[in-house]
């Protein structure tokens, strides 16, 4: 069983492969798409800015599958080092190695010697926004000698421009807010970011973070700050979204050496940046509210998964004694009649029938037996005792479910049907009649148990509909999960949602299927490799 | 040469013949497929059935025949009801439609009736803009019919190309082919397509005919996949191989006529499921693009006014009898196929 289990499991990430491959596949069509990108038309179309920082944030200018030539700050500096002297490029060039920042330092500066005239005078342009972001204005070519400043600054600092000595600086202003290395650490400018972020990320207390933010802000000019007047979960998501900021750029900043050069190969593409969100879980920050969007989908999706769930197991309570019913009575009124009733359900759009349930039994004009919007009463006490709770959820949940489960049980009870009738014909059914066993004996031991397999293989294709279903139902009864929150996102163009979504979606049901798989296993040994009982081969 | 082309398709025409003979043999068939024919004929005809301009009239002393079809500078300024008022002052006649009001047109009279109830006028009532239920529904017949059998149409190509090669080769690509469908399946459909919708914008029907198309050939795909399993072994298909034809002719003339039954069968379910998804974007708003007449889409406006029982009965009724006259097909053209 447990290799089994084991088996199916491995399976699983050939198709995780796949689904993150059709995600990947979509948002660069997204992304790629001119006419999106630039006119807006109905319902939702992104504007030029919002696709170049999809751009950033999906890795579009990284190259597809594999990279070998990888741009990091160093050969980003080399680069436009090179290109100083073109007096076309001159321009982007210095502003390019100016918004980087303190990070060129150790690339540019000992080049600067180097250099002729014309472009000696373009680096220095642009290391004069460099010297304003570290606190050097002193250094302003406008000054005269910035050339020898920044020579004799080099020979200054060149051995603080090393990850191990900026590691030390910012433990040291993390432990004791030490003013001499935060000093230090603003002659560093961006070059300190990684550490900085590292240093971020393993912070708890509310001081420390603000410190750290702050001095963030200070490098990058992005203004995001942590205050002590947050909640914890706030400063949560203050930090997430600088952690996403970072995800996005920090190829910017950080130089590939060693090892890292070499699976930067691989690493370094948009396909494996996105294949890392989708194992990771970590698919960015709402644009709607700036929350992450892994705490949203944890908030969503149990409300959609309990009612799919709860859709299923309607399904089936209902579906498989209808199903054995018809069958034992199979050329009656009640099986002709349940066969067409069924017949029919099948065929009803989902939503069509909600909007009558809604109106005819859920709105105050004719029959308000249930309620139509949401889960709770908008009454309803916070601290209610669990059984009142439970009674409140089952009275709103009971419409939602019923909408969401007849075509499931339409379906199933066919198959129970004919999987019933498929069975009465072996020979091991006419044996227990012979043998004189009672009919519902015969039905409930020997027939069921047998005839219920195939309906249980089908759990794993009805997962799929019913998460698929629930958009239309949390819609119509005001639901909130994940599918009404893909309205708001459609309506604000929060992309980041929209692609968590699908592929969360589509990983719930594999999971799905999975079980289903091995609940399958557990009824019918037969198909387990190595346990070949029965009708083996 | 004339000989053979002769056989191969005695064959075919026998196959046709008896499922014919099966499907129509039973009565609740013959009253469905009607029913999507009458159907499919309206939304083909929706131009004629439901129009504001006449289907032939006489004014100023020259006769239009079809100004919808054909624009006529003359006749752009009137409808089925200025036209009216024109005739009773100048004289001439005209020929009303049977539905005499355009899916879009909003005015009558001069007058814009929201959300008014099913009288003489309108037969079925308005909607929330003021456009005749009954005109937008027989056009949406043609959307719905539209992107049922064109979506289905490329669903059926790709899921019978790629099943019966991948069956066909077997091996490394079946298994490739097999982890495709797999990984298609386990997308929830609705999520899928709105993440599409909201991804690239709704800019029009076609698009949305490529995505239910391109996402939802697994169905076709699975089932061609199985019969060419089957078929594969069969003596036919090895005494072919043994003659030395070619891939291509195996696959073509010993091979897909089996697989045409089945094939069949899952795309008439297919149409069916097509037209489902249709309905539900558009009534969530994501379908055909907004001045397109859907059924989903009168629906949808009900659900926003709360209240206009006829826009949630008629367009639902017309819808739920198309999909359930569908699935009968689909049903009996299976039970037709099988038997023989």
């Amino acid at each position: 069983m447990i290799r089994y289990v084991i088996k199916r499991l491995v399976m699983l990430v050939p198709t995780i492969l796949g689904i993150s491959l059709v995600t990947f596949v979509l948002i660069n069509l997204a992304v790629d798409n001119p006419d999106t990108a630039g006119t807006a038309t109905t319902g939702s179309a992104m504007g030029r800015d919002t696709a170049e920082e999809l751009g950033r944030a999906y890795g579009l200018h990284l190259p597809l599958f594999v990279n070998f030539y990888i741009e990091d700050v160093r050969t980003r500096t080399r680069q436009s080092i090179q290109d100083l002297g073109n007096p076309l490029r001159r321009q982007t060039e210095v502003r390019s190695l100016s918004r980087i920042g303190g990070a060129v330092l150790p690339y540019l500066l000992p080049e600067l010697g180097k250099l002729n005239g014309v472009a000696r005078r373009a680096a220095l342009e642009a290391l004069d926004d460099i010297a304003k972001e570290i606190n050097r204005t002193e250094a302003l070519s406008k000054s005269g000698d910035a050339y020898h400043f920044w020579q004799t600054y080099w020979d200054t600092y060149a051995s603080d421009f090393t990850p191990v000595r900026a590691k030390r600086l910012v433990r040291r202003y993390v432990r004791r807010n030490d003013r001499l290395a935060l000093a230090e650490l603003r002659n560093l400018g961006s070059y300190c970011l990684p550490q900085l972020m590292a240093a971020l990320n393993e912070s708890k207390k509310a001081d420390v973070q603000m410190r750290l933010v702050g001095l963030l802000s200070e490098i990058t000019h992005r203004d995001d700050p942590v205050s002590e007047y947050m909640s914890p979960a706030q400063r949560q998501n203050v930090l997430s979204r600088w952690n996403e900021w970072w995800h996005q750029r920090y190829d910017l900043y950080t130089s590939f050496e060693g090892i890292y050069r070499i699976s930067g190969a691989v690493t370094e593409t948009r396909y494996f940046r996105w294949l890392n969100r989708v194992v990771t879980f970590d698919f960015g920050v709402s644009s709607r509210d700036g929350r992450p969007i892994r705490d949203k989908i944890l908030e969503r999706a149990p409300v959609t998964l309990l009612l799919s769930v709860l859709a299923l197991f309607f399904a089936y309570l209902v579906a498989i004694p209808l199903g054995v019913i018809s069958a034992a009575k199979k050329g009656t009124w009640f099986d002709r009649i349940t066969g067409v009733v069924l017949f029919v359900l099948y065929s009803l759009p989902t939503f069509w029938v909600a909007m009558l349930l809604l109106k005819y039994l859920g709105s105050t004009g004719y029959l308000d037996w249930f309620p139509s919007q949401g889960l709770h009463s908008p009454d309803f006490p916070l601290n209610a005792s669990g059984f009142d709770t439970f009674r409140d959820v089952a009275h709103h949940l009971f419409l939602p479910v019923l909408c969401l489960s007849f075509v499931s049980l339409a379906m199933l009870a066919r198959y129970q049907r004919v999987g019933m009738l498929r069975i009465s014909e072996h020979d091991f059914i006419r044996v227990a009649r012979a043998k004189g066993l009672a009919e519902y004996q015969v039905i409930l031991r020997h027939g069921l148990r047998n005839g219920v397999i195939p309906v249980i293989t089908l759990m794993g294709l009805q997962l799929p509909y019913l998460i698929s279903s629930s958009v239309v139902i949390e819609r119509i009864f005001g639901i909130q999960g994940m599918g009404a929150e893909t309205f708001d996102a459609i309506r604000a163009s929060d992309y980041y949602w929209l692609m968590a979504v699908v592929t969360v979606t589509a990983v719930l049901t594999m999971v799905g299927i999975l079980a289903s798989d091995v609940i399958y296993a557990l009824v019918d040994p037969r198909i387990m490799p190595g346990r070949r009982i029965g009708r083996g081969r | 040469m004339k000989k053979r082309k002769k056989r191969d398709l005695g064959i075919s025409r026998l196959w046709f013949y008896k499922v014919n003979r099966r499907f129509y043999g039973r009565f609740a068939n013959v009253i469905a497929g009607g029913f999507v024919l009458t159907i499919c004929l309206m939304g083909l005809l929706a131009d004629l059935i439901a129009s504001e301009k006449p289907l032939a009239c006489k004014i100023d002393g020259k006769v239009t025949i079809l100004p919808a079809l054909f624009p006529e500078p003359a006749l752009q300024d009137f409808d089925n009801q200025t036209i009216l008022d024109k005739i009773a002052r100048d004289g001439g006649w005209t020929l009303a439609p049977p539905v005499p009001f355009g899916p879009n047109q909003i005015k009558v009279w001069g007058t814009i009736s929201w959300l008014s109830p099913p009288d003489s006028l309108h037969l079925l009532g308005t909607d929330g803009t003021g456009r005749d239920v009954l005109a937008r529904m027989v056009h949406g017949a043609r959307t719905a019919m539209l992107v049922g059998l064109s979506s289905i149409l490329i669903c059926t190509l790709l899921g019978v190309l790629l099943g019966a090669l991948a069956a066909y080769f077997g091996g490394f690509w079946d298994r490739i082919a097999n982890a495709g469908i797999e990984t298609l399946t386990a997308f929830p459909t609705l999520f899928l397509i709105l993440g599409i919708q909201g991804l690239l914008g709704i800019s029009s029907i076609w698009q949305l005919v490529v995505i239910i198309g391109a996402t939802r050939w697994t169905d076709v795909a699975r089932v061609t996949r199985a019969e060419v399993l089957r078929t594969v072994n069969e003596e036919y298909v090895d005494a072919a191989r043994a003659l030395g034809l070619s891939h291509l002719r195996i696959l073509r003339r010993h091979v897909l006529p089996a697989v045409l039954g089945p094939v069949l069968v899952s795309a008439t379910f297919g149409i069916a499921g097509a037209i489902l998804i249709e309905s539900t974007l558009s009534f969530l708003g994501y379908g055909a693009p907004p001045p397109t007449a859907s059924w989903g889409g009168l629906i949808a406006d009900a659900f926003e006014t709360q209240s206009a029982f006829w826009l949630v009965l008629f367009p639902g009724l017309a819808l739920s009898l198309t999909v359930l006259a569908i699935n009968i097909a689909g049903e009996g053209l299976s039970d037709a196929v099988d038997v023989i």
